[in-house]
């Protein structure tokens, strides 16, 4: 029962999502036929869903509001934003309610009760005005449909039998079939195992189109599925059933006009343009079935275990290649390089599956802005651009709440009162864009609004108050923006409810440092703020530099190298120092001495010049061995301590070497070496 | 005789200094020969560094200097025991590095001792008992307690014993040694 569950709540929350999605499109254009459609069909499987795994909660909750969509569709109620704000508190309550299935908590069961009643109350709203409507509000009664089914050519091959679905299709209520044959070859060239024939249904049912449509579920691709709803239901008398059947098999398939044609003594003519209407929005449900059927879900740990063997393949791959290498047999080393080719591509595949589009994300951030410029007062626009943009499936996950975080401060504090861009010459409608793009084996995400801006002077002033830097510290612009990272920071005059509690900001900066991301803020006063978050690919597989340092050989994420430089020896003094290469002076950290591994004694040191928190950084290794794909493994609970290493990779001799986490590494560095001298001085210049 | 079968237990003996101490076979994986370990720097003295484990990270530690004994150099009959142990709700897998392995020991329930509860010299919470086999004492240790502390632990009680030092500081092995060498 417990994974029923787990399955049913897992499929709600995507339909909730999806509902969203389709809620705020619809809000966009509340004559939207597309949207509505999608908002309705949503709701049906949920409720579908629902009754079937026996949360009779959700399904008469949804039963409802799915009434009001259905009174929308058929035009006999009239969509306002007054619905959709309802629908969309309803989608949230819904939202909760499935996580948190027990009902212990009395406040839910509250505000189900009173958006129950709101709900109702447009529903029964409707019956009144509209008293055609009835029967679509309730437990839809009975209905007409004619369904039009021509098997694709194969689907006797595929081992279906449409005799099969249209013995299921009358099972649901009352009507007659029509088989046609208009494409029926000659004997000599008819092949038996191929469909040529079409049906055309008439039924009378008191089932909705959804349970239809389930009729057809597994029907492969390459059939043509047709519903259509008579508006009004007709009642299939046995004297219309005889006309139907009396119909010439030469004349079929009829097609529906004809078949109207043929009801016309009951049907009334304006009701025609209805059908009409509907068969435009009906047509998206086919190509749309298809698409779900080429894909397949697959839980994510089975794609966690496919990574790992993949990863491991890779690292005995790369052993394998080097034991060839020294055996210096021709074939074995064809055979090996083909192997070696092959595996990379698994890779590369495997590792192609794991990646989804930051668009998954959109649609929570497009609720944030909608909702809370509302709360707010003010006139907010999101656009974003590049959202098909890749990511690893667990970066995606991870990324989600610092950037609500980082959006919600634009919402608050970038962007001002409709009033006060006025007077400052704007527009009264703001603008936050999102934009997404790859860069090497980095995705940069920039969140940018065109807002107020931040002052610099202001956070330097804010953080001397809160001691964060002495009065005398001499700081970059950039590293005066990093000071909103530190923890207790909050430059908003006001402590509001959405954001500016001191918290978040730096809770942003951790979660993507654990991301082996890092984030950069730009900023002109009156003009706007833009955050660039750097991002790597994927967290498992990285290519990397390999240096060594002492005995031991490490890694270095080579998407955080900008350049290396030789040095002699006898530059290096100690731990820490400034050192001018390319003309710039730039600090550099001995890792060597800063690791307390022993000194090779050689004459020539590499410099690695690296980017951290927009400032140039060196580090100095004894050598460079060269780039190497690194399969990255968790160090693990044993050596939680050691934050300067992300983790650990097997080199091809089956070594072990450590990945540095630079971001942590010069972290830790930079704050050992001020310890020691004056702050601003040293590590800022 | 059929009761003992019931009622026997496998353990593995191995050799620290010149303890022999043994653990029930059912947390031990494997046992294997010590390959290249990587140091991570900066970490306790007593975590010796990381193997390749057949593709994954393995954490090994150096059993001596946990246990406060002088550190020594590796010898051919030094050895990882692979161990699974549940640290703060969760599964971890990690290397021992002992002196030499002895053999696996059927040992029948009644044969265990309780760990005296003083007087012994030992400390009794991180032993499950104490067996005697021909002129051998062997101490059965609560591996689980032992490798989840992140601590060096002196196995002997001494006047300050109950936690070791802080992690990362050595304790002087000489105190100990004497002590050993008092019991012995």
């Amino acid at each position: 029962m417990d994974s029923l569950q787990h399955i049913f709540i897992q499929e709600a929350t995507e339909l909730l999502s999806e509902l969203e999605e389709a809620l705020l499109a619809f809000e966009n254009n509340l004559e939207d036929r597309d949207s509505m459609e999608r908002i309705f069909r949503a709701m049906h499987t949920l409720k579908g869903a629902s009754s079937m795994f026996g949360f009779t909660d959700v399904n008469d909750f949804t039963h409802e509001l799915e009434s009001i969509y259905d009174a929308l569709r058929e035009g006999t109620l009239k969509a306002t934003p007054g619905i959709l704000e309802l629908t969309l508190e309803a989608v949230d309550h819904l939202g909760e309610f499935i996580k948190n299935p027990s009902h212990e908590d009395e406040s839910i069961k509250k505000r189900q009760k009173t958006l129950l009643e709101k709900i109702k109350a447009y529903n029964t709203g409707l019956t009144p005005t509209a008293p055609t409507s009835i029967k679509e509000t309730g437990n839809p009664s009975l209905a007409t449909f004619y369904i039009s089914f021509t098997p694709g050519k194969d689907i006797l091959k595929n081992g279906s039998n449409p005799l099969y679905l249209l013995e299921d299709l009358l099972e649901l209520g009352k009507g007659c079939v029509l088989p046609a044959f208009p494409h029926l070859p000659g004997f000599d060239t008819l092949d038996p195992t191929t469909c040529y024939t079409s049906f055309e249904v008439l039924l009378e049912t008191e089932h909705s189109e959804a349970d239809i449509e389930d009729v057809f579920l597994f029907v492969a691709d390459g059939s043509g599925i047709k519903i259509e709803r008579f508006v009004k239901p007709v009642t299939l008398t046995e004297a219309l059933r005889q006309k139907f059947l009396d119909t010439l098999p030469s004349e079929r398939p009829l097609g529906l006009e004809k078949v109207k044609g043929l009801m016309e003594v009951e049907e009334l003519p304006e009701e025609g343009q209805a059908v009409v209407a509907k068969n435009s929005t009906k047509k998206n449900i086919l190509p749309e079935n298809k698409a779900s059927l080429n894909s397949i879900r697959v839980s994510s740990e089975k794609l966690d275990a496919l990574m790992n063997q993949i990863s491991e393949l890779v690292t005995t791959q790369a052993r394998l290649s080097m034991l060839v290498n020294g055996l210096e047999v021709a074939e074995l080393g064809a055979i090996t390089e083909s192997m070696s080719k092959i595996t990379r591509k698994l890779r590369d595949n495997a590792f192609s599956i794991c990646l989804i589009p930051i668009d998954t994300l959109v649609v929570r951030f497009q609720r944030l802005v909608r909702d809370l410029s509302k709360e707010l007062g003010k006139n907010i626009e999101l656009i974003t651009e590049g959202t098909d943009t890749e990511l690893d499936k667990s970066v995606i996950e991870k990324l989600s709440d610092p950037l609500l975080h980082l959006m919600r401060n634009c919402i608050d504090h970038g962007i001002e009162s409709p009033a006060e861009r006025s007077r400052s010459g704007k527009s009264e409608k703001g603008t936050i864009r999102l934009e997404a793009y790859n860069s090497g084996t980095n995705v940069i995400i920039t969140l940018s609004d065109d807002g107020a801006g931040i002052d610099p002077g202001k956070i330097r002033a804010r953080a001397i108050e809160r001691n964060i830097i002495p009065a005398d510290a001499e700081l970059s612009e950039q590293e005066t923006y990093q000071l909103l990272f530190e923890a207790g920071f909050s430059t908003a005059e006001t402590v509001s409810d959405i954001s500016g509690r001191g918290v978040g900001m730096d809770v942003v900066k951790r979660g993507l440092e654990d991301l082996h991301g890092g984030i950069v803020i730009q900023s002109e006063p009156g003009k706007g703020t833009k955050f660039t978050i750097r991002l790597p690919l994927t967290l498992s597989i990285i290519d990397g530099l390999l240096v060594e340092i002492g005995e031991n050989t490490y890694v270095i994420p080579l998407h955080r190298v900008e350049k290396c430089y030789e040095i002699p020896a006898t530059l290096l003094t100690s731990i820490h120092q400034q050192i001018v290469l390319d003309g710039t002076r730039m600090p550099v950290f001995h890792l060597g001495e800063a690791l307390q591994c022993e000194n090779t004694a050689s004459t020539l040191n590499q410099v690695i010049k690296l980017e951290y928190e927009g400032k140039e950084v060196g580090v100095s290794v004894d050598a460079i061995i060269g780039e190497h794909q690194v399969v990255l493994k968790p160090l693990g609970h044993m050596y939680k301590e050691q934050e300067e290493f992300s983790g650990a990779t097997i080199l091809g001799d089956g070594t072990v070497a450590l990945v540095f986490d630079i971001d942590r590494l010069l972290k830790k560095l930079i704050s050992e070496s001020v310890k020691n001298v004056n702050y601003g001085k040293l590590s800022y210049q | 005789m059929e009761s003992s079968v019931i009622n026997s237990q496998s353990y593995l003996t191995f050799k620290l200094d010149n303890e022999i101490f043994g653990s029930t076979v059912n947390r031990i994986l494997e046992i294997i020969e010590v390959p290249k370990i990587t140091k991570v720097p900066k970490a306790p003295v007593y975590m010796r560094g990381v193997i390749n484990l057949r593709g994954r990270v393995l954490p090994v530690i150096d059993t001596r200097i946990k246990f406060g004994m002088p550190p020594i150099k590796d010898t051919v009959d030094t050895c990882i025991v692979v161990l699974n142990i549940e640290v703060d709700g969760q599964e971890i897998t990690l290397g021992a590095l002992v002196d030499a392995i002895q053999a696996v020991l059927e040992i029948e329930e009644r044969e265990i001792q309780d760990p005296p509860a003083f007087g012994s010299g030992y400390r009794s919470d991180l032993l499950t008992g104490m067996v005697k086999k021909q002129d051998d004492f062997i101490l059965v240790l609560d591996m689980e307690k032992v490798f989840s502390s992140q601590e060096i632990i002196t196995l002997k009680e001494s006047g300050t014993s109950e936690a070791g030092p802080k992690e990362g500081t050595k304790r002087t092995p000489s105190k100990n040694k004497n002590q050993q060498d008092s019991k012995n």
